[in-house]
């Protein structure tokens, strides 16, 4: 005699997770999923003299993913790429994402820095020294 | 991870909010393979425990450092603590529950138990 176990996992887990906690709420009804763009969630801040990023990228590898300039916007790119051999570690590959944002001041793109730990991404980008103040003779038209 | 152990108070003075993970459920021939998306929890802040057939999680947040006198300029997510529970199919071998995480993704394989054998014995009357 067999017997079929229909429903292995009693939905506990989705009942607990209505019970999402007011923090979760708050950013749930300040974006919520339908208007919010494809790709990881991230939260963008500034100071005086850099730009930091930072993205929910759980599963990705860091060779998945891409950071670059594109004139005053920072971009995120990532997925599709192949995991290592069958049978690795790897979890399954993971969406392709594109996400672009303004950037408040102009970045070093050569000085970006971006770290990945435990599925979350930490990107850098120091504000471009500035150039000299470059002062503008006055000249007077010769009468 | 600990078996048959729940850790008591971990509810009552949880620094930090906890949701639901996103999940993924897979189910083979052997088993079934849950993986869950626990994005900023380092694998040491993850509890795995079961009691009474009820697997339970729960993860607290790592916070990492950021840079001085940043002003936010985009907040999609603040860094959240996860907890869910999961009621165990009857086959679920508990013994050979198995967890591996990797860059943020926690996936638990629940083998089945082997199928017991037992061999009726055929009487002559």
């Amino acid at each position: 005699m067999v017997l079929v176990n229909h429903d292995p996992f009693a939905l506990w887990s989705a009942s607990l997770g209505r019970l999402h906690s007011s923090a979760d709420r708050v950013f749930r009804e300040l974006f919520p999923e339908a208007m919010r763009p494809a790709g990881p969630r991230v939260n963008l801040s500034a100071s005086d003299d850099v730009v930091e990023l930072v993205a929910e990228v759980p599963g990705y590898a860091p060779e998945s993913l891409h950071v670059r300039v594109e004139e005053d916007r920072l971009v995120l790119e990532g997925g599709a790429e192949e995991s290592a051999e069958e049978g690795s570690d790897a979890p399954p590959r993971r969406a392709r994402f594109r996400r672009a944002f303004r950037l408040p001041f102009a970045v070093d793109a050569e000085r970006i820095e971006a770290h990945l730990r435990h599925g979350i991404l930490r990107v850098t980008a120091p504000r471009l020294a500035q150039t000299a103040p470059r002062s503008i003779p006055v000249r007077t038209e010769p009468n | 991870m600990q078996n048959g152990q729940l850790s008591k108070g971990t509810d009552s003075d949880a620094p930090t909010a906890r949701i639901a993970p996103r999940q993924v459920l897979r189910e083979a021939v052997d088993g079934f393979e849950l993986e869950l998306e626990l994005p900023g929890v380092a694998p040491e802040s993850v509890t795995l425990d079961v009691e009474d057939r009820v697997l339970r999680l729960e993860a607290s947040p790592s916070t990492e450092p950021s840079a001085e006198g940043l002003r936010p300029l985009l907040r999609e997510f603040a860094p959240t603590g996860f907890a869910a529970r999961w009621r165990l199919a009857k086959d679920v071998d508990e013994e050979r529950i198995e967890t591996r995480y990797r860059a943020g993704v926690l996936t638990i394989r629940l083998p089945r138990r082997e199928p017991e054998r037992r061999s009726i014995p055929i009487l002559e009357t």
